[in-house]
């Protein structure tokens, strides 16, 4: 295992798509906080007062933008490392050299995580480095803070293990990679779908013209699209579930319990982890 | 010429992801409509025909940004470029013919994506709020538009050897592209002025002036790149609010015209090996 491990850093250190996704990340992070600044300062707000940095939490914005993309990254960056092993022949010839399918199967988890672990602090990085100066401190909690870091290590820690099952059981690179984007994109666009759909009002307010043509309140209406009872604790568990339903709840900031999330995380990953491995183990590698 | 594209044709027919790529779209298709059946079945809600007639811009720019590099992406691995060259094509009618192959397989998902939208919508759906030449120049439009994606996915595909390479690029380019739209789009939706006041007399008094409002000459270049961006067009075509129905075809046709003469000049040079 620690053999397979070195050698897939050896390999991660001479890749292309590792350097170019980590250049990608310093990049977005950087930018995200000077395209920030620079609407901020486009707008007239006076960046040196403490109080207007306080108002507006300009640093947390930007900071945990990397919770939404960094699934479409990593299922890019995984598909096409692991793919390559298949294409080139690489698998039979660890197994060839007596190394396990199991420890395969876990040194390839375990590189794709660390290497979009590290794109994730590229930007983190980049972003603090150029925003704190700009945008000013944190103002938000820091427990807040330290635990949707947290939470997202372990949510891209759900998303390695998804990718990697698709990696490791699709002899097809081409294939694994289009499954693993598609599927983060329709994902994605699902954890949206769920987010709107929980956030409908209950009520509907209206308003209405009166006779001496002042404009008054309604009453309130019920919203035919607000949903109760067991559909809404299926669209939350499903929401808290999905790892790009929690991308969408560290980016905002909108969740409400972290250990539940990372609880939630760890469970998608020994799921697919145990799932993948399995299936690892009886494949016909040709 | 005629040859490359009947034994694409005969590839096609045999192509399990040609047939999955319709089946999907047919699927879409079927699925919003259904979901508008049910508004109308539970509340009675009133829907116009446009409704997501035209959502297939979009889906498709995803869908032939997977399509065009794992049909096409073959032909690299499998050597079958050098066999086409071998037995006396040029490469700019092997280029073309796979352009026009793109655009056929684009035009017949769209067509399979519009069937149970008319099917189901003709019934139910109200009569567009448009009149019948601006519906026909959308419609005209967004074919335009399909062949605009296949000429930037075709470009990718015939420059880049391999095929998983091009498959995260049209991808993740897709993706770029519909941020970038969306970022031009923002800046232009801020109103001029933050309230107005109409008097008893109908005059129109305008209030404070929006900080945020894009004015100007970056206005007009904003514009023009919402109307040059495939993806601007998608996103125009889909929500049926097009601004300029008679020019997005002539940008989708630049579009095309420029991503092809730039794609077989690459190609014409590349190292086929």
């Amino acid at each position: 295992m620690t053999e397979l491990l070195s050698a897939n850093f050896l390999r991660l250190r001479k890749t292309n798509a590792f350097w170019g996704s980590l250049g990608v990340c310093v990049g977005l992070g950087a930018l995200a906080a000077l395209g920030e600044f620079r609407s901020q300062v486009g707008l007239g707000a006076d960046l040196s007062v403490p109080e207007v940095i306080q108002a507006k939490a300009l640093l947390e914005g930007q900071f945990f933008e990397y919770a939404a993309f960094i699934g479409i990254l990593a299922a890019e960056f995984i598909a096409l490392f692991v793919g390559t092993e298949y294409s080139d022949g690489a698998i039979r010839n660890k197994i060839v050299v007596g190394q396990s399918r199991l420890s395969i199967y876990f040194a390839n988890l375990i590189s794709g995580f660390t290497a979009s672990f590290l794109c994730m602090a590229g930007y983190m990085l980049s972003c603090l480095a150029v925003g704190a100066p700009l945008l000013g401190w944190f103002t938000k909690p820091a427990p807040l803070l330290l635990s949707a870091i947290a939470g997202s290590v372990v949510m891209l820690a759900a998303f390695c293990a998804m990718f990697t099952f698709v990696s490791m059981n699709c002899a097809k690179k081409s294939t694994s990679v289009v499954i693993c984007l598609l599927g983060v994109f329709a994902l994605l666009i699902f954890a949206v779908y769920l987010n709107a759909a929980l956030e409908a009002p209950e009520f509907i307010q209206s308003y209405e013209l009166s006779v001496d043509g002042q404009v008054a309140l309604a009453p309130l209406e019920p919203n035919p699209m607000y949903i109760t009872g067991a559909k809404r604790e299926l669209y939350q568990f499903l929401y808290d579930l999905l790892p790009t339903g929690q991308s969408v709840q560290y980016t905002t900031l909108g969740f409400t319990d972290p250990l539940r999330l990372m609880g939630l995380s760890a469970v998608v990953a020994a799921v697919f982890s145990a799932a993948g491995a399995t299936l690892f183990r009886r494949k016909d590698l040709k | 010429m005629r040859n490359l594209l009947a034994a694409n044709l005969f590839r096609l027919r045999k192509s399990v992801l040609f047939w999955g790529l319709l089946a999907v779209m047919f699927a879409f298709g079927a699925f919003f409509t259904l979901q508008h059946l049910n508004h109308y079945l539970k509340w009675n809600a009133k829907f116009y025909l446009t409704i997501d007639l035209f959502t297939y811009a979009l889906l498709l720019g995803f869908g032939m940004a997977v399509f065009i590099p794992l049909f096409f992406g073959a032909e690299h691995s499998d050597g079958t470029f050098r066999n086409k060259l071998a037995v006396g094509h040029s490469r700019l009618s092997i280029y073309l013919s796979h352009l026009i192959i793109s655009t056929v397989v684009a035009i017949s998902a769209a067509a399979a994506y519009v069937l149970p939208v008319l099917a189901v919508g003709l019934f139910i759906y109200e009569p567009p709020a448009l009149d019948a030449g601006t519906l026909i120049l959308l419609a005209l439009g967004t074919l335009a538009l399909l062949a605009a994606y296949c000429a930037l996915y075709t470009l990718v595909v015939m420059n880049c050897a391999r095929k998983s390479g091009a498959a995260v690029i049209c991808l993740v380019g897709m993706l770029a592209l519909y941020l970038a739209a969306g970022n031009v789009e923002v800046p232009l939706m801020h109103p001029e002025y933050l309230s107005m006041e109409v008097t008893d007399f109908g005059e129109v008094i305008p209030g404070e002036p929006n900080p945020r409002y894009v004015g100007g000459a970056k206005r007009q270049v904003l514009e023009t790149l919402q109307d040059l961006l495939p993806t601007g067009q998608s996103l125009q075509y889909m929500r049926v609010q097009v601004e300029h129905p008679e020019r997005l075809p002539l940008y989708s046709l630049f579009d095309t015209a420029v991503l092809t003469a730039a794609g077989a000049a690459l190609f014409r040079r590349k190292d086929l090996k």
